[in-house]
């Protein structure tokens, strides 16, 4: 039984426990570094996905941003078209007074200053109120065109 | 061979080693090599073990760092896209308005045109000696401007209709 005791066993005997701890960490060692690798692949997706996700928000972002653009664009035209409307309501009316006034020379026997009055003055308005009908129209093509870019916009 | 034969048997000498009985207490080379490679053995699975649970745990921080922004990030992907879609919304309403505006405005240029022709056959035709092509074009002058206002009337409750969308619009441009 003494001979079992012998520091030859003893060392043998630690030796080879040493032994099996030291490969039960390289395993377990081994298996944390497995996880590790699992571990990261799961980062490097999150990553990704998050990466993916923020670049559609930008592009949500910009696609509203393009979005508020062209509303904006739509409510300034359209303020546009209604400027050149009025403008020519205005010209037609001083064409209208003018031939109002004629009308009022002529029944009070004076048809040649009428007619001088609307030759000399009423061709001047008449091209002004054309050149206004010119930008109403030129506006509304405008207007319709930022109304067309909003719809596809959406 | 006789010689052989006769003479005494010589003794072999054991080797010493694990198995001597004679020499229970000495140790072997071999035993030396297996304890210094139960050493290093310990040493690299103590090395293998700290490292690998070192990287275990940088990894898991860093997993769990980027769940969580993923998580933000998928929170504040979920509401910019509801304000997206709430911004489409508001825009295919002004949209919808601006149509009707336009539609309006379309039959008023076109209304605008034949009064224009109208003051051109006036102006062109004052002069005449027969005044009828002048005051057909003041009677058709008269039906025109008739519609003008009506349809002004339209456009003007049409326009208060897109502004009210477009002022709804801008406050939501403005809040974002």
């Amino acid at each position: 039984m003494s001979r079992n005791r012998s520091p030859r066993r003893l060392l043998s005997a630690g030796s080879i426990a040493v032994g099996v701890v030291g490969v039960v960490m390289i395993v377990l060692g081994t298996l944390a570094f497995s996880s590790a690798f699992a571990a990261r692949d799961d980062a490097h997706r999150f990553a990704t996905q998050r990466r993916s996700l923020a670049a559609s928000e930008r592009a949500t972002e910009e696609h509203t941003q393009t979005v508020s653009l062209q509303g904006r664009n739509v409510g300034d035209q359209i303020d546009k078209l209604v400027a050149a409307g009025n403008q020519l309501v205005s010209g037609a009316n001083t064409l209208g007074t003018l031939l109002d006034q004629a009308d009022a020379q002529y029944n009070a026997g004076n048809p040649r200053g009428a007619a001088a009055d609307v030759d000399n003055r009423g061709r001047p308005t008449l091209n002004e109120v054309q050149d206004l009908a010119g930008r109403e129209s030129q506006s509304l093509t405008e207007a319709h065109d930022a109304e067309q870019k909003l719809r596809e916009g959406l | 061979m006789s010689h052989t034969a006769h003479s005494a048997p010589v003794p072999i000498a054991s080797p010493p080693g694990p198995t001597d009985p004679a020499e229970p207490s000495r140790i072997s080379r071999w035993h030396v090599v297996l304890a210094a490679a139960s050493v290093v053995l310990l040493g690299i699975g103590v090395a293998v073990l700290v490292l690998g649970r070192t990287s275990e745990s940088n990894a898991n921080s860093d997993r769990d760092a980027k769940r969580e922004q993923l998580i933000s990030q998928r929170k504040s992907s979920a509401a910019s896209s509801q304000a997206a879609q709430q911004r489409r919304g508001q825009a295919a309403q002004v949209a919808d308005a601006a149509d009707a505006v336009l539609s309006l405005a379309d039959q008023i240029a076109q209304n605008d045109a034949q009064l224009l022709s109208v003051g051109q056959d006036a102006v062109n035709h004052y002069a005449d000696a027969n005044p009828s092509v002048y005051n057909a074009a003041v009677d058709r002058g008269t039906a025109l401007i008739a519609r003008d206002g009506d349809l002004k009337g339209q456009i003007n409750a049409a326009l208060d209709t897109l502004r009210a969308k477009l002022a709804t619009f801008d406050q939501a441009t403005t809040a974002s």
